[in-house]
């Protein structure tokens, strides 16, 4: 006797019905725990959030309305996933693009791209840079240290020319 | 044809003429830069009395002062940078960066060199691209400046 048997009355047809439904939305439901990171399954989720029970199904009732509450208790934590993944993506996209278009296009170092991605130029770095070349790292003051490095260099230049270069 | 083999030979000889008169006048050289050394000590001077318009001044001459025609392009590009750079720096430290960013212009407007005065004014244009909000010039000109003391520095340690 299947469930579709028109001389069943419709209650019972009903009842196996929902008693079929129960036992797959379980079975996904079960499958679901078992990831590791437990996610619903979509398909068994939408399934349960379609299904409307009917009123007359009281015994099997309580067996669907658990797992609806199990599928309700789960949908906040889902959505919650979901918007964040969302978020996450619309953050993470454009980083990825400007990373790409720096490396690739402009074929920039990945020191830069890592300071035009953080908003901070590396300012500190060629100024370091600097001091180190101008007098060994000792001298802090930077217009100081230009001052001794532009006698020198006019001195230098001046010498040359009058040795004929 | 003979109009065109006239003008390769003027050409020619203005060039040789130019060539002399670079090698003649290569004993102005000398005068020039020491003049130049005396503006900077000069500026230095003014500045430490925090006499900044005299100090701009003096600097602002000697960025209009004409070159010996002895002298080579690129050492006269590096010297008027190095006016430039200070010139951007005064600007700057007035909270003037209109004018910081015309003498930074002006003076990368030479031309760009493997120099400490080219990396010096690529650095400060750098600063205020930064200053302005327009992080992409900012870091194009910082990195240009980074390039140049890499290869500096490289220069440096080979001939040390």
């Amino acid at each position: 006797m299947s469930h579709d048997d028109p001389f069943l009355p419709a209650s019972a047809a009903e009842q196996l019905a929902a008693a079929k439904l129960a036992e797959s939305l379980q079975g996904s439901a079960g499958i679901a725990e078992n990831t590791s990171n437990r996610e619903v399954d979509d398909a068994g989720l939408s399934a349960a959030l379609l299904l409307r029970l009917p009123t007359s199904l009281e015994p099997r009732a309580g067996v669907l309305d658990g797992l609806l509450l199990q599928f309700d208790d789960r949908l906040p934590r889902q959505a919650t996933q979901r918007v964040w993944w969302k978020w996450l993506m619309a953050g993470l996209l454009p980083v990825a693009a400007i990373a790409m278009y720096l490396l690739l296009v402009r074929n920039e170092s990945a020191s830069v791209v890592a300071s035009v991605l953080l908003r901070r130029p590396p300012t500190r770095i060629v100024e370091a840079q600097q001091l180190s070349l101008a007098d060994g790292g000792k001298q802090r003051d930077y217009a100081a240290t230009m001052t001794t490095y532009r006698r020198d260099y006019l001195d230098d230049l001046s010498q040359r020319y009058r040795a004929g270069r | 044809m003979i109009r065109i083999v006239y003008i390769v030979i003027l050409v020619i000889v203005s060039g040789a003429t130019a060539g002399c008169k670079r090698h003649i006048n290569a004993d102005d050289v000398a005068p020039w830069l020491d003049q130049m050394k005396s503006t900077h000590a000069a500026a230095d001077r003014l500045l430490a009395e925090n006499d900044i318009g005299q100090a701009r001044d003096v600097l602002t001459a000697s960025w209009n002062a004409e070159a010996p025609a002895g002298i080579a392009v690129a050492d006269v590009r590096a010297i008027r940078q190095d006016v430039a750079y200070r010139l951007a720096e005064l600007g700057l430290a007035a909270n003037h960066p209109d004018a910081a960013m015309m003498w930074a212009d002006r003076g990368l407007a030479l031309g760009q060199d493997d120099t400490v005065m080219t990396a010096n004014l690529l650095m400060l244009r750098g600063r205020l691209f930064e200053r302005l909000g327009q992080p992409q010039k900012a870091v194009a000109d910082l990195h240009a400046a980074l390039l140049i003391n890499e290869k500096l520095l490289a220069r440096t340690l080979e001939n040390p």
